[in-house]
């Protein structure tokens, strides 16, 4: 299958990573075990083009974290019992945490007025890609424009919406 | 030298948001990836900005009832507008701000057929237009077609300025653009072509194009015919027998499309008579030694501030605003 050959291959390549910092074959697994874990709790996709430089970076905060815990207390080992032995794909299921939804009910209203006062071009490139799944490719030759000038209007959404909810 | 420039303006991405936005396209590149994750290893607040601004897209999932509307309204014309634009077609006329599309009573020599229409955009408005064949269109500023689709071809006129072309394949009925005395004949392409006063001039993006003197339909339309190849420009005038190959920055030519024009060492007064054409204000070089200087700037046509305030802003020039609505440059 597709996904699985893309976690051995991400595994492989994370354990590799973490052992050319200096992490014992062991731990790099349990870490790479560990990240997998939370990036899943955070919602990320395996598919997305963002996972493989997620992954890494998670990989390496935890292995960071473990260390400095590691000095302070010792390995954190009861922690992980649990997580050993399940693989990444029994984790999918798992639900994101509830304080990942950063913009509660209440906010929602004003996330849709935010959107509906975007730029025309702007508004629809993003309804399109929100709400109908569309690649920026379908965006692009629907709305006549160019792959990046997509992107550009998915980036201006997304700032105009961090702006409204960091008011 | 080139490419460079245009990785500086367009960028890497800055923020967490800009990141998502660069993410989520579908084909998302080695060298993006390890951008991202040295974006990523840059600041350890990164990547909570990060998920926080994924997080807030995916919690938007309860609005897709609010804007039911507005999607059905992008399903239902295939090309969006915001509501600008109005089409006019089968003599029902109505009012039109930026763009038009008229019916005309047939004028064109090569062809016996349905009424033509024409496709016109506003000075400074740069538009896109769906044909009923389904190729694509966009207009540069201040410019103009003429389309006349009859059952064995596709004719396009370019009466002004620039378009680019995407050309949906059909080899049983080719497409065919008239720019000055010449025909730009494909089957399935994308292609710019720029009518500039009596210079004309076609860039060939992808595909294969064929520059004839002669309409399609015509048994002659290969005689002499010039063809090109991908990354190719042909210049020409009207009336003059050379055609000039050239292989140019097609980039640099057609930066428009992607609503930015972009100079390599031009001259001054290139850039001011490019600008010219998307600010509805008459630009003097006071002094004509100024048009001499050569330039080299990437400069976006979509932005908050005026453009003519943006070009203030990028070049070595100052701008003072007349009180009849000119615009005199002056060394800066």
């Amino acid at each position: 299958m597709a996904v699985d050959r893309l976690v051995a291959e991400l595994r492989r390549d994370l354990i590799g990573y973490l052992q050319r910092r200096g992490q014992s074959v062991e731990d790099a697994e349990d870490v790479v075990q560990e990240a997998f874990v939370r990036f899943q709790r955070a919602g990320h996709d395996l598919a997305g083009g963002d996972a493989r430089p997620l992954l890494f970076v998670i990989a390496r905060n935890m292995q960071t974290d473990r260390w400095k815990s590691a000095g302070r207390r010792g390995t954190r080992l009861a922690d992980d019992i649990h997580t050993l032995d399940a693989g990444p794909r029994a984790l999918a299921s798992e639900t994101p945490a509830p304080d990942q939804h950063l913009i509660g009910r209440q906010n929602l209203a004003a996330a849709a007025a935010v959107i509906r006062a975007l730029p025309a071009r702007t508004r629809d490139a993003f309804l399109l890609h929100r709400f109908e799944d569309q690649t920026y490719r379908q965006i692009a030759s629907r709305l006549g424009v160019s792959v990046s000038m997509v992107e550009k209007h998915i980036a201006e959404a997304l700032r105009q919406l961090k702006i409204s909810r960091e008011g | 030298m080139m490419q460079r420039l245009i990785a500086l303006f367009d960028g890497r991405p800055q923020t967490a948001e800009a990141w998502l936005a660069r993410m989520r396209r579908s084909g998302v590149d080695e060298r993006d990836q390890a951008a991202f994750l040295e974006w990523l290893e840059q600041d350890e607040d990164h990547l909570r900005q990060y998920e926080a601004a994924k997080a807030d897209l995916a919690s938007l999932a309860p609005l897709a009832g609010a804007f039911r509307g507005d999607l059905a309204r992008l399903g239902r014309r295939r090309s969006s507008d915001g509501g600008r634009r109005v089409l006019i077609a089968g003599g029902l006329a109505t009012a039109v701000v930026a763009a038009a599309v008229v019916v005309w009573p047939s004028l064109q020599p090569d062809h016996v057929g349905p009424a033509p229409r024409f496709y016109i955009s506003a000075p400074g408005q740069i538009e896109d237009f769906v044909l009923d064949d389904g190729s694509r269109v966009t207009l540069d500023a201040n410019s103009s077609i003429q389309v006349a689709f009859a059952d064995n071809a596709r004719r396009v006129t370019l009466v002004q300025g620039a378009a680019y072309f995407d050309v949906v394949h059909n080899a049983a009925r080719p497409f065919q653009v008239a720019v000055a005395d010449r025909r730009v004949i494909v089957t399935g392409t994308r292609f710019v072509a720029a009518l500039r006063g009596s210079q004309a001039e076609v860039s060939l993006l992808e595909g294969r194009v064929v520059i004839s003197r002669h309409d399609v339909a015509k048994s002659q339309a290969g005689d002499q015919a010039v063809a090109l190849i991908p990354g190719q420009s042909a210049v020409f005038t009207s009336g003059a027998e050379q055609l000039v190959l050239a292989r140019r920055n097609i980039e640099v030519a057609t930066a428009w499309r992607d609503r930015r024009l972009v100079f390599h060492d031009a001259p001054l007064s290139q850039v001011i008579e490019e600008v010219g054409r998307y600010v509805d204000m008459p630009m003097t070089l006071v002094d004509p030694r100024l048009g001499k200087v050569r330039v080299t700037a990437v400069l976006p046509l979509s932005g908050e501030a005026p453009l003519i305030d943006r070009m203030e802003g990028l070049l070595p020039i100052a701008i003072e605003r007349t009180a009849d609505g000119r615009a005199l440059i002056r060394a800066e």
